[in-house]
């Protein structure tokens, strides 16, 4: 059965492989260019106060940079990775052979169905986990500068091209393709359904599921305008919203409200002779008053330093439910097929 | 004799639609049996229960003493426009054979492929129906099977093809001493090749025998016009027409025919199966 | 090495058809004693019917004494027919026609003639059989 798989499976493995190797020999050309690029800018070996301001000189000459182009197009690619290998390597597995007959051919040879299925599922899980596996992890090694000079780690559009989650959704991806073609029977239906449900997945993850399993801090800061920060006022209710943006760097930050010494949002009401269309131009009447207002600023967040419990807690989950979606469909094709 | 396959009241139902009803067959072992009726009667349904791809709704099936289940050493079988892998060449599916059944017989399948005049090395998506028809013989038969299931595999094939095909069927039975069932709605090829015949007609079974007694015990009576009902016991008629003068009826009975008022002739087994299959849903008695 | 083959639309059973293409064969001098009858094998490969046919012509024709198996070896003719030609026996060809002759005295049309002689024939054989 393993040759069989192995036979049936050859070419798209092929062709995905040659792509992630194409990756991979990308990341080594421009190893050199992001490790430079960090020297000169003093970043590499920095200490204290130092590092902020080479930091930033670092980011800023890396994004001139080809490597910087290929960073962002490799993260695209490991976030698109699940949904393809779904689509493409998932969907078709049964349900071609259910379309096009030779089922009846296969399912008559001296192996039972479930047997089937586990090989094609097991050979196929392990080229995905070892095909995304060495790519994140590469592509986490190449990014270390980076990231540690931007600590953006948790940021969702990097943190699903990190470490070991990846690995999870694209194995998810797989189970669920392969589960889609069995119970839909239809190659071009179940690619379809495939990438709805994928594509819903890896949107509900980072928005609905991972806030939820990490430790979250809440605190309460000074509100300091200095920063940024952004005024919507509606000049009837004279109601007004405030933004500022927080300045920890390196977190998560899930909410962010600016709050009144009772504890409530801020909603103004606003004095317009300060704030707003009538204030004076200098810009420096409305952060005053707001400043003697005693607001502060709430933050819901989640550390830098849960960046790996956050992984190794995404990543089991998303095994564990690849393992019941399989046991589902390893049941089901047991069960019936017509 | 072991019995190749035991049904009882089998029913088996797609939603609201029945593809077979309430069939009871009793198919010894060690003899080509022909299954025959018109497209949808249920056929194919009853060789995919045989061979474990589908499941009864209701009643009892037994394969050579056992339940059926997919994936069994001891049945073959060959799919009706026998299914290939289009991008294997011939030699893969061999392998394939080879890896997924503990009882593979090498030799024969080599053999066969040769004899057949196959090329290895061509991707069986590019054979012609002939072709793949003796692959996927080949397939089932190398496993060396105790039954081996065959749905229409002949309906699609020019005439020299069919008569290739059921040489090779023929050759492979002689050797190995399995059990053939076949389904076709050629009856004109299952009349040199099967020595028990089941007809199967909306659903149902109608008749199932022994080819040579099916031969001895019908025959058509062609007389002067009168009521079939006097005909007597231990006969029933399977067919009747009437014009105002004449009667002809489709006569099974075990006694022979004596009255002289009735002129008596042997039948083919196509006519045979064209009474039982131009009757409407009518379960005639005792004739299981 | 003889040859068979099938005429589906003769009426004639199968294995009836092999037994007569063996006599016929024996007749003719085309199958001589201790000739080898093809195996079961050969005669399907060729011919495309059921084993069990011929293993049941095989059978008939042993019961008659024109062949033998040998277990292993194969199936073999024991006595020919050719050697008796119809030649001898002219004075029942002579005593047939004289019959043939009456009969069509008596006003019988070939088919009748020959239902005649048919009818009386079988009768004539299950009689022995």
């Amino acid at each position: 059965m393993i040759w069989m798989s192995w036979r049936q499976f050859r070419t798209p493995a092929l062709v995905t492989g040659t792509l992630v190797l194409a990756l991979l020999a990308g990341l080594a050309l421009t190893w050199t260019t992001v490790t430079g690029a960090a020297e000169d800018a003093g970043y590499t070996g920095c200490r204290g106060d130092a590092c902020a301001a080479a930091a930033s000189t670092f980011l800023e000459a890396l994004q001139q940079t080809a490597a910087s182009e290929f960073h962002k197009f490799a993260i695209v690619v490991l976030l698109l990775l699940p949904v393809l290998l779904g689509i493409f390597w998932g969907a078709p597995l049964v349900a071609r052979e259910l379309e096009s007959g030779t089922y009846r051919m296969v399912f008559s040879q001296s192996v039972s169905r479930g047997r089937w299925l586990l090989v094609k599922l097991a050979i196929g899980g392990a080229a995905v986990a070892i095909g995304t596996g060495l790519f994140t992890l590469t592509l986490s090694r190449w990014a270390q500068p980076i990231d540690s000079a931007s600590a953006d780690r948790l940021n969702p559009l990097v943190f699903g091209a990190r470490g070991l989650v990846p690995i999870g959704y694209a194995a998810l991806a797989f189970a669920v393709g392969v589960t889609a073609g069995l119970l839909l029977r239809r190659t071009v239906t179940a690619m379809a359904v495939t990438l709805l449900v994928v594509a819903g997945i890896q949107l509900a993850g980072p928005l609905l599921l991972r806030p939820l399993l990490a430790e979250k801090v809440t605190t309460a800061l000074p509100l300091d305008v200095g920063g940024r920060y952004g005024i919507s006022l509606n000049d009837d209710t004279k109601e007004m919203t405030l933004h500022v943006e927080p300045s920890i760097r390196g977190v998560w930050v899930l909410s962010n409200i600016v709050v009144t010494p009772a504890g409530t949002e801020f909603t103004g009401p606003a004095d317009t002779t300060l704030c707003g269309p009538e204030a004076p131009d200098d810009h420096r009447t409305c952060p005053d008053w707001l400043e003697a207002q005693n607001l502060r600023q709430q933050l819901i967040y989640i550390p830098g330093t849960e960046f790996w419990p956050l992984q190794w807690r995404e990543f089991g989950l998303l095994i564990g439910l690849t393992a019941a979606v399989s046991g589902f469909s390893l049941w089901w094709i047991r069960r019936r097929l017509a | 004799m072991t019995s190749a396959l035991t049904t009882e009241g089998l029913i088996k139902k797609y939603g609201r639609r029945t593809a077979l009803r309430d069939c009871t067959l009793d198919i010894p072992a060690g003899h080509v049996v022909g299954l025959v009726g018109p497209n949808g009667a249920g056929k194919s349904t009853l060789l995919q229960l045989a061979c474990g791809l589908l499941d009864p709704t209701a009643g009892r099936i037994e394969v050579l003493g056992e339940r059926p289940v997919s994936g069994s050493p001891r049945v073959g079988f060959v799919a009706q426009d026998t299914p290939v892998y289009a991008s294997l060449t011939v030699a893969e599916h061999l392998r394939m054979g080879a890896h997924l059944n503990p009882g593979w017989d090498a030799g024969l399948a080599e053999r066969r492929i040769a004899q057949v005049g196959l090329d290895p090395e061509q991707k069986a998506g590019k054979l012609s129906g002939g072709q793949r028809a003796q692959l996927a013989l080949t397939i089932a038969a190398a496993k060396r099977p105790e039954l081996l299931l065959l749905d229409e595999p002949v309906a699609a094939l020019d005439p020299l093809a069919r008569r290739n095909f059921l040489q090779g069927l023929m050759e492979l039975t002689a050797e190995q001493g399995m059990s053939v069932v076949m389904s076709s709605h050629l009856v004109a090829d299952l009349e040199r090749v099967c020595d028990h015949l089941i007809v199967l007609v909306s659903s149902r079974v109608r008749v199932s025998g022994d080819v040579d007694e099916l031969l001895a015990g019908h025959h058509r009576l062609v007389g002067p016009r009168r009521d079939p009902a006097g005909l007597g016991p231990g006969r029933s008629v399977v067919e009747q027409s009437h014009t105002e003068v004449q009667s002809t009826l489709v006569v099974r009975s075990t006694a022979p025919i004596d009255d002289p008022s009735w002129q008596v002739d042997r039948l083919n087994l196509e006519d045979i199966v064209l009474a039982y299959m131009s009757e409407p849903e009518r379960v005639l008695k005792g004739q299981r | 090495m003889i040859e068979f083959h099938l005429d589906s639309r003769s009426g004639v059973a199968p294995y009836m058809q092999l037994i007569q293409q063996v006599r016929h064969a024996l007749r003719l001098g085309v199958l001589h004693e201790g000739d080898k009858l093809p195996t079961v094998k050969e005669v399907v490969a060729q011919v495309a019917i059921n084993p069990n046919t011929v293993s049941k012509a095989y059978r008939e024709l042993e019961y008659e004494g024109l062949v033998t198996a040998r277990p292993g070896l194969g199936t073999f003719v024991t006595r020919t027919l050719g050697g008796e030609s119809l030649d001898k026996h002219a004075p029942l060809r002579e005593s047939l026609e004289r019959w043939l002759s009456e009969a069509r005295e008596a006003g019988l049309d070939d088919e009748s003639i020959e239902a005649l002689f048919l009818s009386t024939f079988r009768a004539f054989s299950e009689a022995r059989a």
